[in-house]
């Protein structure tokens, strides 16, 4: 007998119908997106068990007549595409003519639909992939898919199912992504008869968005919408003082379809650049609009996976639209409280009051979008200093604390980058040469990559074995330990491509982190005063260049609050 | 104890040490003074811990005891009154009554026992130096001393001895690493201070020192135990010596200058201060080019904009180019007396040599910058 046997119909379709169909949650968002497809505007979802009972999906598209009722659960069976060509430039979000046949195959499940044109509708049943009957009925417009007992032919795959609640929480986090994109269409969840979810049409994100990431986030979000060229790109995004250690309040939407991409992540970690802490990651929803044919979704059966043409331009507009969006609001503690912004020292002085008397408080319209920003014109009345590192300083609406290692910290890295962007950084040299021993791994950096070392304004000479001599630093670096400093900053200059600016920036940073007073070092007030209003000029006065705060804001109502003077 | 004082008197001692009592200490007794009576005398001492001073003034002594006082309020308290006579009597449970006839005080104190010893070395051989050389010496040097952040390692001024033909003298250098200030002077009986290899004396300690040196005429020092003492009439400091050793800096003072150039000091000094306008965290350098009896000086801000000023100096070599950060030549030329200096240069890539005539023994040096 040969080893080698094609396998039987029933089988071979099992195994395509896993690569599908892995769990519930995956039978939900592939009939959403027949729904969609179908031109619906309600959608309603009903699951029993957790989606292992029953998933019953009704929608008010178009729906199907007899003979494409019987067609649709034939494997590569689609309404969607006709020709290969149409592959390359996909607008509706199936496409592969598989959903409805690996649902079938591994599930009783039960067909109900009605075009419009007709006044009566089919049904039609399948239980494993095998028609057991189609008859006539009566029916609303729309299709109706009923996928029960998901996997009652497949005991192993059964038993990997989880409790029916996580299956539960699986559905309604597809469910929530699925209808994000599609806020013009009324979803509803309901499991076994309770509601779970109700998603009315809106013209607007905002409803939808609150859903996904709670009404708080939503209320902080800064939305911004770009066109560049062909690409669209929207962004919705948290305050990075809601980042989070993981990335899963990330959403990215290409032309509708929810996706994951390493790419568009790293473009949405670079925009919001040194706002973010090492190993944070911020909550935002991205969609991007594109040309079908500059988009190949046909990567993976599940369609999580998308390449695009070209990328490069893809990252560039993510990371662009985002970086303005956040400097718009951005000056500082953005977007919550724009009322409440410690501004230092404004460079608009308020007008006179019997100036502002004269002027007519109506008739002038505000500018759409320019939200006057009331600022302080004097620097904040300053406390002190608490434990020799935080400065403690009144403003207005209540109390500031300020990190006076992470804020000088922020001054020195856009002094380095000014300097290092114009070829400026001063450079003085040392009356007495420093002498550094350094590890072979370093010596290595340095005889290979000197060239980099004097572009940061680093002069260090080879005086035999592992021994160099520092002859000059930048002039902006006072009272730095050398050999920390440099063994960090070797260890940032070892990686990486010669022109990689990313590499640039985290050798800067180090050289900030040295250069900067640290943590219990006694300032006199008007070192204070000075060092608010260098911060003032700075393009990012909210973050120190590893991202973390500068400020910490306490509102006299949190103190109140805190005293019980009001509950 | 129960003392009457002349107010002036204490005022002046009283006035001194507010800078050595710790205000923000966490140990409340060195904010305090403290008071001994005996004898014909009252000896007032405050330390923290780094300097301690002492001073005896006459009093008419009612009754010989120990006090220590606040000493922010005893200033206070003093500074206010206008009468000439001064009471201050030690009552039960540490209170002491202060009272200039007119006010009475009841002040809250520690108790005197808890004071910290004053730990006066003994048998150290001290030498006489004239109050004023001392004090140049002090100014000529101090500037360049780091500014004082947690453990860094040059924060004082490095104090030797040299030996010479025909007699040693006492050299005093500081340096930031960027700059070097250094002066020696002559010194009768030497050889009899105990400076072993070199001493670092704390910028604060210098600077208590010079206030005691600036009054004028003589001054003892000497040395001990990591320890320098120093006694003006009735008045005594003894500050610890910073563990730090000093850098070798005999390599770095350029045997000989290729070019020497006169300046006048002021309008060199003025030039500079103009330069320093236009100079902030990132962009500080002044550019000197020398050449034909001019000197230029540039400073060049992208930021803001150019400065520019030239002066008339003696000079026909070939053309000198260097650039320096302009605050450090007003440092040291603030602190030089003479009229003309002389610039002494060797190339871009070494330091400016600073001398003058009337500022005899001192020598200044400031490392360029990169051009």
């Amino acid at each position: 007998m040969n080893a080698i046997r094609i396998l039987p119909e029933k089988v071979a379709s099992q195994i395509a119908a896993g690569e599908v169909i892995d769990r519930p949650a995956s039978v939900v968002r592939e009939l959403i997106d027949n729904s969609i497809d179908a031109g619906a505007d309600r959608i309603v979802v009903r699951i029993e068990k957790g989606g292992k009972g029953l998933i019953k999906v009704s929608d008010n598209g178009k729906g199907m007549s007899r003979d494409d009722l019987l067609l649709c659960v034939e494997r590569h069976a689609t309404s969607k595409i006709e020709t290969a060509s149409d592959l390359f430039s996909i607008k509706s979000l199936g496409f592969r003519g598989e959903a409805l046949p690996s649902i079938a195959s591994v599930s009783r499940m039960k067909l109900t639909t009605r075009p419009k044109d007709r006044l009566e509708g089919h049904r039609l049943k399948i239980a494993g992939g095998k028609l057991t009957g189609i008859e006539e009925t009566g029916a609303p417009v729309g299709t109706v898919v009923e996928a029960g007992d998901l996997f009652f032919n497949i005991p192993a795959r059964r038993k990997f199912l989880r409790a029916v609640r996580t299956e539960t929480d699986h559905i309604i986090d597809t469910f929530t992504r699925v209808a994000l994109p599609f806020p013009g269409v009324n979803f509803k969840l309901d499991d076994a008869g309770k509601t779970l979810m109700n998603l009315p049409a809106s013209d607007h994100q905002l409803p939808r968005l609150s859903v996904l990431l709670g009404r708080k986030v939503a209320e902080s979000i800064t939305e911004a919408q770009e066109r560049i060229h062909e690409l669209g790109v929207s962004v919705y995004l948290a305050p990075w003082e809601l980042s989070r250690t993981r990335g899963d309040r990330l959403y990215v939407y290409v032309n509708g379809r929810n996706i994951r991409d390493r790419l568009v992540t790293k473009a949405i970690m670079e925009g919001y650049g040194q706002r973010l802490m090492k190993g944070h990651y911020p909550q935002a929803v991205i969609f991007l609009e594109m040309d079908p044919s500059k988009v190949d979704v046909n990567v993976h059966p599940t369609k999580q996976e998308v390449r695009f043409h070209n990328s490069r331009d893809v990252f560039q507009a993510i990371v662009s639209t985002i970086e303005k969006a956040l400097a718009r609001s951005s000056n500082p503690l953005y977007g919550q409280v724009p009322d409440q912004v410690p501004s230092f020292v404004s460079d608009v002085s308020e007008p006179f009051p019997e100036f502002s008397q004269h002027v007519p408080t109506q008739g002038i319209p505000a500018r759409a979008g320019v939200v006057e920003q009331p600022a302080i014109s004097e620097i904040p009345q300053i406390i002190g200093q608490l434990g020799n590192t935080y400065i403690l300083c009144q403003v207005k609406d209540g109390l500031l604390m300020v990190d006076q290692h992470a804020a000088h910290e922020r001054i020195m890295y856009e002094n380095l980058k000014k300097g290092f962007n114009n070829s400026r950084i001063e450079v003085q040299a040392l009356l007495m040469p420093h002498k550094l021993e350094l590890s072979a791994k370093e010596k290595r950096v340095v005889q290979e990559k000197g060239e980099r070392l004097s572009r940061f304004g680093i002069e260090l000479d080879h005086f035999g074995g592992n021994t160099f001599l520092l002859r000059a630093v930048p002039a902006l670096l006072e009272n730095v330990e050398w050999d920390s400093f440099l063994s960090e900053f070797l260890a940032e200059l070892e990686e990486g491509e010669p022109e990689d600016n990313a590499i640039f920036d985290r050798a800067l940073t180090v050289m900030a982190c040295h250069g900067a007073i640290r943590a219990g070092y006694r300032m006199t007030n008007e070192e204070i005063t000075h060092l608010f209003y260098q911060l003032e000029e700075m393009d990012l006065p909210t973050n120190c260049p590893h991202g973390r705060p500068i400020f910490k804001h306490f509102t006299y109502y949190e103190i109140e609050k805190m005293f019980k003077r009001v509950v | 104890m129960e003392i009457r004082i002349d107010r002036e008197q204490l005022l002046k001692s009283v006035s001194r040490v507010q800078s050595i009592i710790e205000r923000k200490s966490n140990m409340p007794i060195l904010s305090t003074i403290l008071l001994t009576a005996s004898g014909k005398n009252i000896s007032l001492s405050a330390t923290d811990l780094e300097i301690g001073f002492k001073q005896t003034i006459p009093a008419d002594i009612v009754k010989e005891g120990s006090i220590t006082v606040s000493g922010r309020k005893l200033f206070e308290i003093l500074k206010e009154s206008t009468k000439d006579n001064f009471q201050i009597k030690e009552k039960e449970n540490n209170w002491v009554f202060l009272s200039d006839g007119l006010a009475r005080f009841d002040l809250a104190c520690l108790a005197a026992d808890e004071y910290p010893s004053f730990i006066e070395p003994e048998d150290v051989s001290m030498v006489e130096v004239d109050g004023e050389i001392l004090s140049e010496m002090i100014n000529k040097t101090i500037y360049s001393v780091t500014v004082e952040e947690a453990g860094f390692k040059l924060s004082g001024v490095f104090t030797e001895k040299v030996d010479n033909e025909g007699g040693g003298f006492l050299r005093m250098v500081a340096t930031d690493g960027h700059r070097l200030s250094m002066i020696d002077k002559d010194l009768i009986k030497i050889d009899s201070l105990d400076l072993g290899s070199g001493v670092m004396i704390p910028k604060k300690g210098m600077s208590e020192l010079n206030k005691l040196a600036s009054e004028g005429g003589p001054v003892q020092i000497g040395f001990k135990q990591k320890n320098c003492v120093a006694k003006k009439d009735n008045a005594l400091i003894v500050m610890r010596l910073l563990e730090a050793k000093f850098p070798d800096y005999h390599a770095v003072i350029p045997k000989e200058e290729k070019y020497s150039i006169k300046v006048n000091k002021i309008s060199l000094l003025e030039a500079m201060r103009k330069m320093l306008i236009l100079s902030n965290e990132r962009y500080r350098a002044v550019k000197i080019a020398i050449e034909n009896d001019t000197m230029e000086m540039v400073s060049t801000n992208p930021d803001l904009g150019e400065a520019q000023e030239n002066m008339q100096v003696e000079y026909r070599g070939e053309r000198l180019e260097a650039g320096f950060n302009p605050r450090y030549f007003i440092d040291t030329l603030q602190s030089m007396e003479s009229e003309f200096v002389l610039l002494g240069f060797i190339d871009e890539s070494k330091p400016c040599i600073l001398k003058g005539d009337a500022d005899k023994g001192f020598l200044g040096l400031i490392m360029p910058m990169r051009l």
